[in-house]
């Protein structure tokens, strides 16, 4: 098994990693590079696809926002036909994590990408980054602090609570947990990977494994903590039949929440298909039962029917609250319900490409207290 | 044979959200019957509108605004 271990001094980070990029797309060892850069107005920073080595100057690896989940990104660019020659793509944990599921649901493509993924301690909306890059602040330095285990109220809910800070099933990790403040490390975990660090130098990274090993379960502890209880207030605040009416009480059927998810890959959603278009008598039917109808219908209903659909594939990126047009905590629940019908399976959504996703396994020992039989 | 083990997998899911949600899971059912046991689909029915019963109206159905 391949394992190259090096480290660099943090200030140079930017400028190693767009260098090193650049060296691959002028050596031909990739033909593209998918990495997030600053747009020309320098509001945002949007997910690239690039092909000129030049164009790597406006890139900006690490900015601190996830615009458009790149699983969804990856997916679009692979699902009618792989990738004929090596791309490069730079992803967060999470990312990375709904990439596995879509390769495993038949809607994203693994070949000939190199996957990069890093170390991540959480993104803003676009809203609070556009506004952050507006009041000039200092990304490396928020970077430091939420690394160190600071909490950030700025911070995405789900990545305040998120245990997944660092990504598996990547050849390359761009790694912080387990060195000191000053320094970055980049390890290689496939050939693949160890062959496109073959021109970057480093300092070897001396026992990294060790070391790394403890700061991740150290964070990873305080974050399941942090997690739980988030799902404890969570669970006080939306659950029982009135706390979820009043959850939902905002929402307006815009179905952002799920256009925006890497997980909800159907072309049309059931809930948007004919077996939702009704005749008039119905309204009035179901109106007349109660003697009034919230327009439109199956507010509720959606958002449950989304749950079973593809809560045991949720990988809690926070899209689908970040689209949320009146701040209705949608990421946080679906994680939370995503949490226990993944662990009824024992699954873990994007951990590993082996295990089928439940929806597409059965066991006949099994789950006997439901039912059946 | 298949298709009944992916279905108790859907109830399974379905009766894990209502419990996070603090809906009632109890009233999700699953029951297997083939073609020729009568008699076991009508003890099911039976079963299933006197537990149902039991439990009252479905606090979600009083709601107009679900
Ligand atoms: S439901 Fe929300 S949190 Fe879960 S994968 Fe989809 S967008 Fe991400
Ligand atoms: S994005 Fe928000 S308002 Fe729109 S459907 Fe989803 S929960 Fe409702």
């Amino acid at each position: 098994m391949a394992n190259k271990w090096i480290k660099h001094p943090l200030e140079n980070r930017d400028a190693l990693i767009k260098g090193w990029l650049k060296t691959l797309l002028e050596k031909e060892i990739v033909k593209g590079v998918v990495v997030p850069s600053l747009l020309p107005s320098g509001a945002n920073a949007a997910q690239s696809l690039i092909t000129d080595p030049a164009m790597l100057e406006n890139t900006d690896p690490f900015a601190p926002v996830m615009a458009v989940s790149t699983a969804k990104i990856i997916s679009k660019m692979t699902r009618l036909k792989p990738m004929e020659k090596p791309v490069a793509v730079l992803l967060r944990p999470c990312e990375l994590r709904a990439t596995i599921e879509l390769t495993k649901l038949k809607q994203a493509n693994l070949d000939n990408l190199l996957l990069i993924a890093m170390d991540c301690a959480g993104t803003f909306s676009v809203k609070t980054y556009t506004s952050l890059v507006q009041e000039g602040a200092n990304f490396v330095e928020i970077e430091r602090k939420l690394f160190a285990g600071e909490e950030d109220p700025l911070l995405r809910p789900v990545c305040q609570g998120c245990e997944w800070s660092v990504p598996d099933n990547c050849d390359i990790t761009i790694a912080w947990h387990g060195l000191d403040e000053s320094s970055f490390g980049l390890i290689a975990h496939t050939e693949k990977g160890e062959a496109s660090l073959a021109e970057m130098e480093g300092e070897a990274w001396e026992n990294g494994e060790e070391a790394r090993a403890a700061a991740v379960e150290k964070w990873t502890n305080d974050k399941i903590a942090k997690r739980d209880a988030q799902f404890a207030e969570l669970k006080e605040r939306v659950s029982g039949v009135e706390n979820l009416l009043k959850t939902y009480a905002a929402c307006i059927n815009c179905h952002n929440c799920m256009t925006v998810c890497p997980i909800c890959f159907c072309k049309e959603c059931f809930f948007d298909s004919a077996v939702f278009e009704f005749e008039s008598d119905r309204f009035m039917d179901w109106s007349s039962a109660r003697g009034n109808l919230r327009l439109p219908t199956d507010t509720l209903l959606f958002h449950i029917g989304r749950m079973n659909h593809m809560s045991t594939s949720c990988v809690a990126c926070g899209m689908c609250q970040d689209a949320c047009p009146n701040d209705i905590p949608v990421a946080q629940i679906f994680k939370m319900v995503g949490f226990n019908t993944q662990q009824r399976f024992d699954y873990v959504a994007g951990r590993s490409l082996d295990e089928p996703v439940p929806l597409a396994d059965f066991r006949e020992d099994e789950l006997h207290e439901i039912g059946g039989e | 044979m298949s298709g009944n083990l992916k279905a108790r997998r859907r109830v399974a899911i379905l009766k894990t959200i209502f419990d996070t949600l603090g809906l009632e899971s109890e009233r999700v059912h699953l029951e297997w019957i083939s073609a020729s046991e009568g008699k076991k689909f009508a003890d099911t029915v039976k079963k299933i509108t006197e537990e149902t019963k039991q439990q009252g109206p479905n606090p979600l159905a009083k709601h107009w605004s679900i």
